[in-house]
């Protein structure tokens, strides 16, 4: 929309051509399935103002959906391989016996069911984490004088969890290639020595993989496209957001710490008993 | 940016991205020590067979007793006047025990007074039954030959009468004529008896009127009232009886006279028939009465029958009467005011107080010498329990009276017969023992306490034991799971012996072997096992 009378633009619309953060010409119409896809990850700041425009929902949750099927079929192993590394470290540090479930997850019905309820949680799940995520940071953009809508934010994170998907999908594949579940492509396998699900580093440095950064950049593009922010605003926003998804995993790990240091030693304290 | 710009980019991205990821593989990967374990290792907990002594022991309640005790009897029947010893009381050979109340001897006295008048009563009815017996057996003459004399007649009937005949019938008449005759004269005597048992009467109603007053005024007891009613009901049963004598005299008579009679209208009936022969309906009649005779002679044998019963009744309400007086007359004889203890020792029950009335073969107390070497201790043991005691065997002696520390004891009997007894809920066949304690444990034991015994059946010192937790029962055979060449599940059939809390002895394991417990239900001898490596220290 075109501000003629140098009024100030319209709360939570573009000005192109008059604001100091202009972005170019101003999209006409939604993307196509196809170019908004590849666009995630080769024109994201494109993808964000298209997005800016005309906020779409319908596109990401069909690539989730399609994306959520070679996860649900890699899956498997992995749920494998964590359930070895939960008994392998329960035994360890509390030397509790875990009941052996490989009888059961080898059987036929049991993966079929299970292969068709993660296609359809891990969408769902993206989709609810994306609900708040976009909330909090509606709330921070507000904060910080931002002009975004919460539909576009929502959409952004939609956009932005096939990124998150697709290093599931690594992860998973290189877990089937190793044989462990590090997760290769953060920073946790080169600073621990070990798999310890009770500590908040753990939670805290998986958090930081190669993925996450990418979204959050692709997230602090669309943070500074729909408030109209300069870069070093936006990226505030953006490390702000980022930090306090790391405190989230930093309260996981506390949590679990708690949980099973108190569940544990119960347990091994009745068994030893 | 150009196309070729973002490609360039976007390869380099994707290369340093990829060559960290790389980087971080082989970083993590070569960190990871080489490791022997198995990748299909099953974890499981193990524990290593160790040596330890085994006792083991049968466990009872028991209760501490004298060895021996004397009980006291009352030395007459008589209420307690005064009790002169308590529960706990030590006695002295000699000692006055109790002392009973001398209005028991009064008492008995008077019981004897109307046991002699109920054998006086006993005794007259013995008389009038008999002579009722007499009496019977008279009309059972009377009746027999009434029906003598019937059937002669009904054979005469038919023929004429001869000489002898005449001279059977004339014979009859002076029979009938002097029975009669008899039983007049015995209705006279039973006339005068009745006369006498009225006065008798009239003497015993007015004593027991007196006595009435008497006992009104509190002067009397009710035993003696009683005794006069008792008396008087004799006096009025023996009216009664004799009243009963006089009617069958009666029917005596009247037979008799009946049969005088017949006897009459026989001879002149035969004396007729010597100047006319008999018709028909002379014979029918002459049947008739002999008939009727029969069946009185029938009744009068059945009467004499039941009074020879009565008679013996008679005979055994004397004897009873009699049996009643040698009681009595021995409880006065034998009636002693005090009584003394014949042997010493502590008065452990007193089953009696004073007011209570004894009897004899009632025990009253029990004396014991309390003395250390005259107690024991009884427990019973289940008969499943029992093959393992023998006499002899040390036995653990704990208790509230013993306080924290345990004293011993030994086994010294075992009863031969075992007994139906309620334990707890429910019934068990079991077998008594008795345990002498030591010496000092007797110090501290007195008779009542309850105990615990366990008594020790076997000791092995050196028995290598395993968790109970560790054995696997399959087919009849007992198995653990060893651990060898540290991730490897040995399977070995062992022996079980001996239990001690937790732990079993096992024949088949060494001392330091490692066994796994609580195997899951998956192990097999050919699977990979891991334990935790702070509880095998082989492992590291």
């Amino acid at each position: 929309m075109n501000n003629t009378n140098n009024e100030a633009p319209n709360k939570g619309m573009f000005s192109y051509e008059d604001s100091p953060n202009s972005l170019g010409e101003k999209p006409e119409q939604p993307m196509p399935f196809f170019k908004r896809l590849v666009s995630i990850f080769f024109a994201p700041l494109s993808l964000m103002k298209n997005i800016a425009m005309f906020p779409h929902y319908f596109s990401p949750i069909m690539y989730m959906i399609l994306l959520a099927v070679p996860t649900a079929l890699l899956s498997g192993a992995y749920t494998a391989l964590t359930t070895k590394a939960t008994a392998n470290f329960m035994f360890e540090k509390y030397n509790i016996v875990m009941p052996d479930t490989a009888m059961l997850m080898s059987d036929s019905t049991v993966q079929i069911v299970s292969l068709v309820i993660q296609i359809v949680t891990v969408p769902l799940g993206i989709i609810a984490l994306g609900a708040g995520g976009a909330l909090t940071l509606f709330l921070l953009c507000k904060i910080f004088r931002g002009q975004a809508k919460y539909t576009q934010l929502f959409s952004m994170f939609l956009h932005v969890g096939v990124i998150n998907m697709l290093g599931t999908i690594l992860v998973y594949t290189l877990s089937g290639v190793t044989q462990n579940i590090w997760d290769y492509t953060s920073l946790a396998p080169l600073l621990l020595d070990r798999i310890d699900l009770t500590s908040p580093a753990y939670y805290v440095l998986s958090s930081m993989s190669l993925f996450s950064l990418w979204a959050a950049a692709v997230q602090c593009g669309g943070v500074k496209v729909f408030n109209m922010f300069g870069w070093v605003r936006a990226v505030i926003v953006t490390v702000i957001f980022f930090a306090l998804g790391l405190m989230v995993s930093l309260s996981t790990g506390l949590v679990m710490e708690l949980y099973m240091g108190f569940t544990g030693d119960a347990l091994s304290g009745a068994l030893l008993r | 940016m150009s196309t070729k710009r973002k490609l360039l980019i976007t390869l380099l991205v994707i290369i340093i991205a990829g060559g960290f990821v790389a980087g971080s593989v082989l970083f993590n990967m070569s960190r990871t020590s080489v490791s022997d374990i198995p990748s299909d290792a099953i974890y499981v907990q193990s524990e290593a067979a160790h040596v330890e002594e085994i006792i083991t022991k049968i466990t009872a309640r028991g209760k501490v007793e004298l060895i021996e005790k004397t009980a006291v009897y009352p030395v007459t029947a008589a209420r307690i006047k005064a009790l002169h010893v308590k529960a706990g009381d030590l006695v002295e050979p000699g000692q006055i025990l109790a002392e009973y109340d001398d209005e028991s001897l009064k008492t008995y006295r008077n019981q004897l007074e109307d046991a002699n008048l109920a054998l006086d009563n006993a005794n007259l009815a013995l008389n009038n039954t008999k002579l009722a017996l007499d009496t019977a057996k008279l009309s059972r003459d009377t009746a027999g030959l009434a029906l003598e004399t019937a059937n002669l007649t009904l054979a005469a009937a038919a023929l004429p009468p001869g000489r002898s005949e005449l001279s059977q019938a004339e014979s009859q008449i002076a029979q009938a004529e002097k029975t009669i005759v008899d039983v007049e004269a015995q209705i006279k005597q039973q006339d005068i008896a009745i006369a006498q048992i009225n006065d008798t009467i009239a003497s015993a109603q007015k004593k027991h009127e007196d006595l009435q007053t008497l006992f009104d005024s509190g002067i009397i007891s009710k035993s003696e009232l009683d005794a006069s009613a008792d008396a008087l009901k004799n006096h009025l049963n023996q009216q009664e009886t004799a009243e009963s004598q006089r009617g069958t005299l009666l029917s005596a008579l009247a037979a008799a006279e009946k049969n005088l009679a017949t006897a009459r209208e026989q001879y002149d009936f035969l004396r007729n028939r010597q100047e006319e022969p008999s018709s028909q309906n002379l014979i029918s009649q002459r049947q008739v009465q002999a008939d009727q005779a029969r069946v009185q002679a029938e009744q009068a044998e059945v009467q004499v029958l039941q009074t020879e019963v009565q008679v013996q009744q008679a005979e055994v309400q004397v004897q009873q009467a009699q049996l009643r007086i040698r009681q009595l007359t021995k409880q006065i004889e034998d009636f002693k005011a005090q009584q003394f203890a014949e042997a010493g020792g502590t008065v452990l029950s007193l089953n009696v107080q004073a007011g209570d009335i004894t009897a004899i073969g009632r025990q009253i107390m029990e004396l014991g010498d309390t003395d250390n070497s005259n107690i024991k201790i009884t427990a019973n043991i289940p008969e499943y329990d029992i093959a393992s005691v023998t006499i002899g065997q040390e036995v653990e002696i704990t208790g509230n009276a013993l306080g924290k520390s345990a004293c011993l004891g030994t086994v010294s009997k075992l009863s031969p017969i075992a007994e139906l007894k309620q334990v707890g809920n429910s019934t068990e066949t079991v077998v008594m023992i008795e345990i002498l304690p030591a010496e000092d444990a007797s110090v501290l034991l007195r008779p009542g306490y309850t105990v615990e015994t366990a008594i020790i059946t076997d000791i092995a010192p050196q028995a290598v034991v395993v968790p109970i937790m560790a054995v696997v029962t399959e087919e009849g055979s007992n198995y653990v799971f060893v651990i060898k060449d540290k991730y490897n599940a040995e399977k070995r059939t062992i022996e079980t012996g001996r239990y001690s809390g937790i732990y079993v002895e096992a024949l088949g394991v060494a001392e330091g072997e490692r066994v796994i417990v609580s195997p899951p239900e998956n192990l097999t001898e050919e699977s990979h096992v891991r334990t935790l490596q702070a509880a095998d220290p082989s492992l590291e």
